[in-house]
């Protein structure tokens, strides 16, 4: 069987000039990725900044053009001039839950935008369908009519969610979507995200630097260094026998609740994080 | 070398924004001895961060601290005394930030912005810059004597927080104040700087206040924890303890909305609800009405923070229920 | 599990009176809406007519019947400086109004199309920025001569809105250039733009409404100055002709009285001044409210 998004050697390669005379560089941002990912699966992306993994996320969504490699979604080869269809599959929930609503815009202008324009509800049907929508992400009805800065960084991402979901999509890409709320916010959130892949069947491509999180709620983990997956397989594989050192260096290196001192005998990675190879 | 006796005591806090104003820190009181780390955690909007900046009286210009005490011990053999914040700023008490690009002047080299400290106390150029070379490579900057001519941008993040706790140290506090200073790296960095702080701690003898919103960030630094919420710390104690057992239902919660790596994968519990704004509290307990374990008495009396033990203290009625997991 | 929590309270609920920048928009707002009045209903205070000479009661002093005296030809003072309003805000506005829409379009073509448009339409807007102000209206004004007037323009009305707009619509491109630049990296952009939106629809619905902030706030600091150099340039004999209600031109003709009457030359400037300072002070107030 074949998977519902196969990402094929996918390279993008950014030419950018330190100074105005300086001769160009070519800045690898990701540099041969292949992935698959099937339908209802929720797959983690992790790594740390710099890796790659937002870049990704524009190819999935169609917004950044790979210089190489190809992307099949459901059988079919797509790019950035993918049809309204392909685009409306697959969406995406940003990490900064300001930048991510338009400021001048109510939320039901913005969601009720989507809806209309692709059509997905009868003129008669929209009220309706936006009360569900709100429901789907736990939301009083009332948050329609809020702006933006009139919600906190929870209810802004779930309605951020609720804009992705306007659409009737495939497949989500949250990229660091809970990295910028609070604990307790950030729990609820990706509860939801747990209960929409259940209730949906939704695929999730979860781009995240939070180990835990991606444990709580992926069941294949790919682990991204320089733009390049350094090691791929089953959420639970990853977590209990890293085969890459790299991946083991993540693991010790994140902070443990209940076990503070956990991998403090054994070496810490040192230096920074490599940024994209040039 | 534990002292006995605190390096710096706050008592009754207060912090309003102006004297009739919304109070957002309400009443809170720590000290913490020579050596030891003060983990603070809390959500933002906690008053976690503006209880450390009061320490320095670096308030954002609204506010103001309306109540409250805070002496300090200068050196080992002193008697704590009352002081001015304005009086401690490069004098015993460092602060270090989150955003070490924004907190180091841009305009200045590394090895300059190390040596001001020492300039400004009256040492001469040489001997600054000779001791802004030994406190780079303390806090393990590579090649220190080529590193000394770099500017701030010219440096990684993790290189940055580095420059920043040179430049703490160069005053030699005694007390060193963290906001958040992993909060904006990556995980193997961050790692690398709770070693550093965890090593200067030890080794300097250092007292610390470690904020952060990150439990598990506090549980690798701090040996005694304050919860704080809405303003007020409602559960404090050694950290450990503080994980194992929590004896306030916030503390609970936190900690189970947090994901784990180890045992098996669980469904994380969220809190329920958000935090209450500054201002518009609820009466009684300000966690009463997201609380699961909340009966009326909770929305009558506002708890205070009572001992419950050694180190222990809770600003739960329901405290002793809660003892060794309750019911949930 | 369900979040019943209360909206987040903000500004959208804290009492109009109280927001920032307020206080300065309703300063700015009752001097301009004064102008506007006094424009609108001069007939009803004024004498009627700032043409009308009295030449039997020259240069007379402030009195009942002449509020600020009355000129070298005998024309009341106070009807000059009320009828000038029509012409000094009239010019301003449509000085200021048609940059501010061609040069927001010409922005907006220059931040979001392609990279040989920009560059073409920047190095355009180098060569107006260098020009000489002043050079240019005397070489424009000795060109197109005053004329008699276009539409319901008066004579040497058209050459300034003409030569305000070749200038001034570069400030407007450059800010709306840069202001849709930083918008449509902005993450709800691309939310837009992936969730399939057709590219005039971002741009119309999700891309101006967040960029065209600082351009409004321009366009009220910018009628002001214009205020300012209308004058200017009328009292240097290349903008409205003397002879004609204008507070620059009125200034100009006082000149050689300035000794005995100084008023005639104070109430004018005044009027500028005030003009100028009520037009800044609405751009500041909706700068604050923008920015708070």
């Amino acid at each position: 069987m074949s998977a519902l998004i196969e990402l094929d050697d996918i390279e993008v390669h950014f030419k950018v000039r330190a100074r105005r005379s300086a001769a160009p560089v070519t800045l690898r941002a990701v540099d041969g990725v292949s992935l698959a990912v099937e339908r209802s699966q929720c797959l983690g992306v992790v790594g740390e900044s710099g890796c790659g993994k937002s870049t990704l996320a524009g190819v999935l969504i169609g917004l950044t053009e790979p210089t190489a490699g190809r992307v099949r979604y459901d059988g079919r080869d797509v790019d950035t001039r993918r049809s309204k269809d392909v685009r409306r599959s697959i969406q995406m929930v940003f990490q900064d839950p300001v930048a991510s609503l338009n400021p001048r815009r109510r939320v039901r202008s913005v969601l009720a935008e989507l809806i209309d324009y692709h059509g997905l509800v009868p003129e008669a049907g929209m009220t309706s369908a936006l009360n569900s929508l709100m429901e789907m992400v736990n939301l009083p009805p009332r948050v329609l009519e809020a702006r933006p800065r009139e919600l906190s960084g929870g209810q802004r991402q779930r309605v951020a969610i609720a804009r992705a979901l306007a659409v009737q999509p495939e497949v989500l890409v949250a990229d660091e979507a809970v990295s910028a709320l609070d604990v307790s916010a950030q729990a609820t959130v990706v509860n939801l995200l747990a209960d929409l892949r259940a209730e949906l069947g939704l695929t999730i491509v979860f781009i995240s630097h939070d180990l835990g999180i991606v444990r709580t709620l992926c069941d294949r983990v790919a682990v991204m260094y320089a733009g390049r997956v350094v090691e791929e397989g089953a959420a639970e594989t990853i977590f209990t026998a890293a085969r890459h050192p790299y991946t083991r260096a993540l693991l010790r290196a994140a902070p443990d609740l209940y076990r503070p001192d956990a991998g403090r005998d054994a070496p810490a990675l040192g230096g920074d994080p490599a940024g994209p190879s040039t | 070398m534990t002292g006995t006796e605190p390096v710096i005591e706050i008592a009754n806090l207060v912090i309003a924004a102006g004297r009739d104003g919304v109070t957002l820190v309400d009443d809170v009181s720590l000290h913490v001895d020579a050596g030891e780390c003060l983990g603070i955690v809390g959500e933002s909007g906690s008053g976690k961060s503006l209880t450390l900046r009061s320490v320095l009286g670096l308030l954002p210009p609204t506010l103001i601290r309306t109540r409250g005490t805070m002496r300090f011990r200068g050196r080992e053999d002193e008697e704590p005394r009352p002081v001015d914040p304005r009086d401690l700023r490069g004098h015993g008490v460092s602060m270090i930030f989150q955003e070490p690009m924004s907190s180091l002047n841009p305009t200045m080299r590394i090895g300059d912005l190390v040596a001001a400290g020492p300039r400004a106390q009256g040492v001469s150029r040489r001997a600054a810059a000779d001791q802004a070379l030994s406190l780079l490579r303390e806090v393990g900057v590579p090649d220190p004597e080529q590193r000394v001519r770099a500017w701030p941008h010219q440096l990684s993040g993790g290189l940055r927080q580095r420059v920043m706790i040179a430049m703490a140290l160069s005053v030699e506090p005694r007390l060193l104040l963290c906001d958040e200073p992993t909060t904006a790296l990556d995980a193997t960095v961050q790692d690398q700087i709770l070693t550093l702080v965890e090593r200067l701690r030890a080794e300097r003898g250092l007292a610390l206040i470690f904020v952060s919103h990150d439990l598990s960030v506090i549980a690798r630094v701090a040996g005694r924890t304050a919860v704080m919420y809405a303003g007020r710390i409602i559960e404090q104690g050694p950290t450990r303890a503080l994980i194992e057992n929590p004896r306030h239902p916030y503390t609970r919660g936190l900690i189970e909305s947090m994901p784990q790596l180890h045992g098996p994968p669980v469904r994380l519990k969220a809190i329920s609800g958000s935090p209450p704004t500054a201002g518009r509290l609820p009466s009684g307990c300000r966690f009463a009405p997201r609380c699961p374990f909340v009966v009326d008495a909770c929305r009558e009396v506002d708890p205070p923070l009572l001992s419950i033990g050694p180190h222990r203290a809770s600003a739960c009625l329901r405290q002793a229920e809660l003892n060794d997991g309750g019911q949930s | 599990m369900s979040d019943l929590s209360l909206i987040k309270d903000d500004k959208e609920h804290t009492p109009r009176s109280l927001r920032r920048g307020n206080g300065k928009m309703a300063a700015g707002a009752v001097i301009f809406g004064l102008f506007i009045l006094a424009a609108l209903f001069a007939p009803l205070i004024t004498t009627g007519d700032p043409a009308e000479q009295d030449l039997l009661n020259r240069l007379a002093d402030p009195s009942s019947a002449h509020l600020l005296g009355t000129d070298q030809l005998g024309r009341d003072e106070w009807t000059r400086l009320v009828y000038a309003i029509r012409v000094d805000l009239r010019v301003a506005i449509l000085a200021s109004l048609i940059p501010a829409i061609l040069g927001s379009l010409i922005g907006i073509i220059a931040g979001l199309g392609a990279k040989w448009l920009d560059t073409a339409i920047m190095r355009i807007s180098d060569v107006v920025v260098s020009l000489p102000l002043f050079i240019f209206f005397i070489a424009l004004v000795g060109l197109l001569g005053p004329g008699n007037g276009f539409l319901f323009l008066g004579p040497g009305e058209l050459p300034l809105i003409i030569g305000f707009t070749l200038i001034s619509w570069v400030v407007y491109a450059r800010l709306m250039r840069a202001e849709v630049r930083r918008v449509r990296s902005m993450d709800y952009v691309r939310a837009a733009q992936s969730g399939g939106l057709p590219r005039w629809r971002v741009i119309v619905g999700h891309i101006v409404p967040n960029a065209i902030g600082q351009s409004i706030v321009y366009f009220f600091v910018d009628i002001g100055l214009a205020v300012v150099a209308i004058s200017t340039l009328s009292f240097l004999g290349v903008g409205i002709p003397v002879g004609t209600p204008e507070w620059g031109a009125m200034i100009q003709s006082a000149r050689t009285v300035m000794q005995t009457n100084w008023w005639l030359i104070a109430a004018p400037g005044a009027a500028i001044a005030l003009a100028g300072m009520g037009l800044a002070l609405i751009g500041d107030g909706l700068d604050d409210r923008i920015k708070s």
